[in-house]
């Protein structure tokens, strides 16, 4: 930090928050509050206020392990290096101000804002470290010697508390066994379901630590599984064992009080012997795991970045595009968007700066042609509040103030058109694939011997590539599938499956990304809740629902679309000719009028 | 084992069991465990998902389990392990292998509304302390009248002990 501080290049604001941003890729435009230290920048933390303020609280850096007056230094390293007030705690005795030679103590200093225009945004908030009172078996909190791995970390720091030596915090005396905890509240349904990747290596390397600094002190890690995964990690769990560190597999059920003093039991099934065991010892390491920082969810809406199920930010695309935002221009570095070890995140920061240069050392940038436009004439939010195509874009590109039309920001638009088909009165339109266009296509897909033919629409990024599979590995299906490509499921209408039956389709199969594979977020998720009451609706016209069929087949999955496509035909070959004519001519007049607003756009067959 | 295998996949239990990390969480705080360690929870979870029910019928420990319910509170994956040993025991039971002093038990509730009947040494040391006498049991009429709306009647038949059938005799466990 001090290093990036120094750097000409990077303006660092610490104590600052940020309020609003606005704009889109190259064209952000941030408010940020800096919030006021009561410290001038002149500064040369010398100390002298220290020695007069009569305040102590528990310090947070020290985790409450010691106490900080409330004019202080956050810790050791701190940047910038000045003082700030802590103005929760604050007497206002003014004897800092009467000491201070350089006359940095300034209680008039007021929160400001300040608003810059920057062309790329990298959310790096890190991560909060999840707080085990709630696992009450454990008893963190309610026993003096069961602590977290943070805490034991600032109780081995040379310049911690207790500059360095371990200490049990019932008697401040040595403790003689250490049990470690893993996964205390990770991989557990009831809080964090996800593994924190961490926390093995974490203990690990504290097992490691007092085991050369304290040789005859027991230390007993329980595990669920040792997760070493990356280079030198499993070497290191192998000089762990090497050292003396006990390793028992079996996850602890409980912590109790043993005996007199303030020894503790930790009870568990040492699953290496097949029974259950009752540890002695005098202090338990809880390594705890990643939760998301405070202030992820009001910077998430800040900031249009969704959050996962997780609350950590979700990324573009959890494999191939892991540093990127689902907005342009926006970045993500660390544990912002999942817990990550050191090197992980050094890896992911590199890569979100190099992200962000490639944004930034251009004039100006090219954006994919295919998107959604908004007609001010036809948009429903100027009479009566809408806003259900706001709701519906992942990426935050539209805005819609009440009582105006809504506006489609293109620089934004990623144009998966999920907004043109969720439009309640048609004002959005998605170029490239405008309604019209796609009309004429079924339109000519259906020219000849419709009843024959299963018209498939298909995603751009899976259900396509997954058709192509199928040709691609030589699947025999029958050929008389009909492919009509947009460029997401969502995009699908239901006057697309209505018009196709209207022109006297077979049948008609809607595919599109597997769930949480979509290429745009939500866009698979709008298609299935638009889709699912499509054959109760068919049903009641009178079209058997078996007609229509919705699949999720992936880039790889040829061969289930050739599998598909082989029972649809089935299906078509059963129902036979005749009845879907039959069907078809039935519901005719109801579609005719349904779909009035769907021109014919091609000349009707002539041979 | 079709029976056992339909009654655990009504209540979807084999599914979720199979989340199981074999963590031990549920045998570390197991109080029976803790005694006998030939009931081990997480053992008979990775039995079910081997797919091995007919050990686990046959297993007479499994009787031992007190439904205390402290394996699902502390099982990260939330699997019901007692809600399952019931079902096992059900199936067991109906195979005629539940345990002689259960059993005996059981015909006690039905037949006097007692679980357990006051002995002679008890009732004397009662009347020393000038204790009034013990209450009577539950009204057997009333039991039966339960039973019968909730078809417990029926459940208490399977219940009497009767030999084995052909499918338990490959028990490895005997």
């Amino acid at each position: 930090m001090v290093d990036a501080a120094r750097h000409p290049n990077i303006e660092l604001m610490t104590f600052s928050e940020v309020k609003k941003c606005e704009g889109y890729v190259g064209n952000f435009r941030v408010t940020i509050e800096h919030k006021p230290r009561y410290v001038r920048e002149t500064c040369n933390a010398c100390r002298n206020c220290l020695d007069v303020c009569p305040i102590h609280v528990p310090s947070e850096f020290d985790l409450g392990l010691s106490y900080r007056h409330a004019i202080y230094q956050p810790f050791a390293q701190a940047v910038p290096s000045t003082f700030v007030v802590d103005p929760k705690s604050c007497i206002h005795c003014y004897r800092c101000v009467d000491v201070c030679d350089l006359q940095s103590v300034d209680f008039s200093q007021e929160a400001r804002e300040e608003v810059v225009d920057v062309g790329a945004v990298i959310l790096s908030t890190g991560f909060d470290v999840f707080d085990p009172t709630a696992l009450s078996e454990y008893g963190y909190g309610r026993y003096d010697n069961v602590i977290t791995s943070m805490d034991l970390e600032r109780l081995l720091d040379p310049g911690g508390p207790t500059k360095g030596s371990l200490i049990k915090p019932s008697d401040f005396k040595r403790p003689d066994r250490i049990s470690f905890i893993q996964c205390a509240g990770s991989r557990d349904k009831k809080y964090n379901v996800y593994c924190s990747g961490y926390c093995c290596m974490a203990s690990l390397k504290t097992a490691i630590h007092i085991k050369e600094k304290y040789p005859d002190v027991e230390v007993a890690v329980f595990y669920m599984d040792i997760r070493t995964p990356y280079k030198g990690y499993e070497e290191f769990f192998t000089r762990a064992r090497k050292a003396g560190v006990i390793f028992i597999q079996g996850k602890p059920s409980e912590i109790a009080p043993a005996g007199g003093e303030d020894h503790l039991s930790v009870y568990a099934e040492d699953r290496d012997e097949g029974r259950p065991v009752e540890w002695e010892t005098d202090l338990v390491v809880l390594a705890t795991g990643a939760v998301p920082s405070a202030g992820t969810q009001e910077l998430s809406s800040i900031m249009t970045a969704s959050l996962d199920e997780t609350g950590f930010f979700r990324e573009y695309h959890p494999k191939l595009r892991p540093v990127d935002a689902p907005t342009e221009g926006v970045f993500f570095a660390g544990a912002s968007c999942g817990s990550k070890d050191i090197p992980y995140s050094v890896a992911q920061g590199s890569a979100a700066a190099a992200r962000a240069s490639r944004v930034l050392m251009k004039e100006s940038l090219v954006i994919e042609p295919i998107v959604a436009r908004a007609d001010a004439a036809l948009c429903r939010n100027v009479g009566k509040k809408c806003g259900i195509c706001v709701t519906r874009c992942p990426f935050g590109a539209i805005s819609a103030e009440p009582g105006e039309a809504a506006v489609i920001h293109s620089a934004k638009c990623m144009g998966c058109g999920t907004c043109v088909a969720e439009c309640p009165t048609g004002a959005i339109t998605q170029a490239h694939f405008h309604d019209l266009q796609i009309y004429a296509q079924i339109q000519s897909q259906l020219k000849r011997n419709p009843e024959d033919k299963i018209l498939a629409f298909m995603c751009w990024w899976c259900s396509y590539p997954g058709a192509d599979n199928a040709g691609v590995n030589h699947l025999q299906y029958p050929a008389s599938s009909r492919g009509i490509r947009v460029m997401c499921a969502g995009r699908i209408k239901r006057d697309f499956v209505l018009e196709a039956f209207r022109r006297g389709a077979g049948m008609v199969l809607v595919s599109g990304c597997h769930p949480q594979d979509c290429h745009y977020l939500t866009g698979q998720h709008y298609a299935e809740k638009r889709m699912t009451a499509m054959p109760g609706r068919l049903e009641k016209m009178g079209i058997s629902p078996e007609r229509f069929r919705v699949e999720w087949i992936s880039a790889a999955e040829g061969e289930k679309y050739a599998r598909v496509i082989t029972e649809m035909h089935q299906t078509l070959e059963t129902l036979g000719k005749v009845r879907i004519r039959e069907e078809n001519e039935a519901v005719l007049t109801e579609l005719d009028k349904r779909l009035a607003h769907v021109p014919d756009l091609i000349q009707p067959h002539s041979d | 084992m079709e029976d056992l295998k339909e009654h655990l996949k009504a209540f979807d239990l084999p599914v979720r069991a199979r989340a199981c990390y074999q963590c031990g969480a549920c045998a570390g705080g197991c109080p029976v465990g803790r005694y006998r360690w030939d009931f081990n929870p997480r053992r008979f979870i990775e039995t079910i998902v081997r797919g091995r029910l007919e050990e686990l019928v046959g297993n007479p420990a499994i009787w031992l389990c007190s439904h205390c319910l402290t394996c699902l509170e502390r099982c990260p994956q939330q699997i019901e392990v007692s809600e399952i040993i019931m079902h096992v025991k059900n199936a067991s039971a109906r195979r005629g292998l539940a345990p002689e002093n259960d059993v005996k038990m059981a015909d006690r509730i039905m037949t006097h509304g007692w679980s357990e009947e006051p002995i002679k040494r008890i009732l004397k040391k009662r009347s020393q302390l000038g204790l009034p006498e013990p209450a009577p049991g539950i009204s057997v009429d009333e039991l039966e009248a339960l039973a019968l709306s909730l078809s417990w009647a029926a459940k208490m038949e399977i219940f009497k002990p009767r030999p084995a059938e052909p499918e338990t005799d490959g028990n490895p466990a005997e």
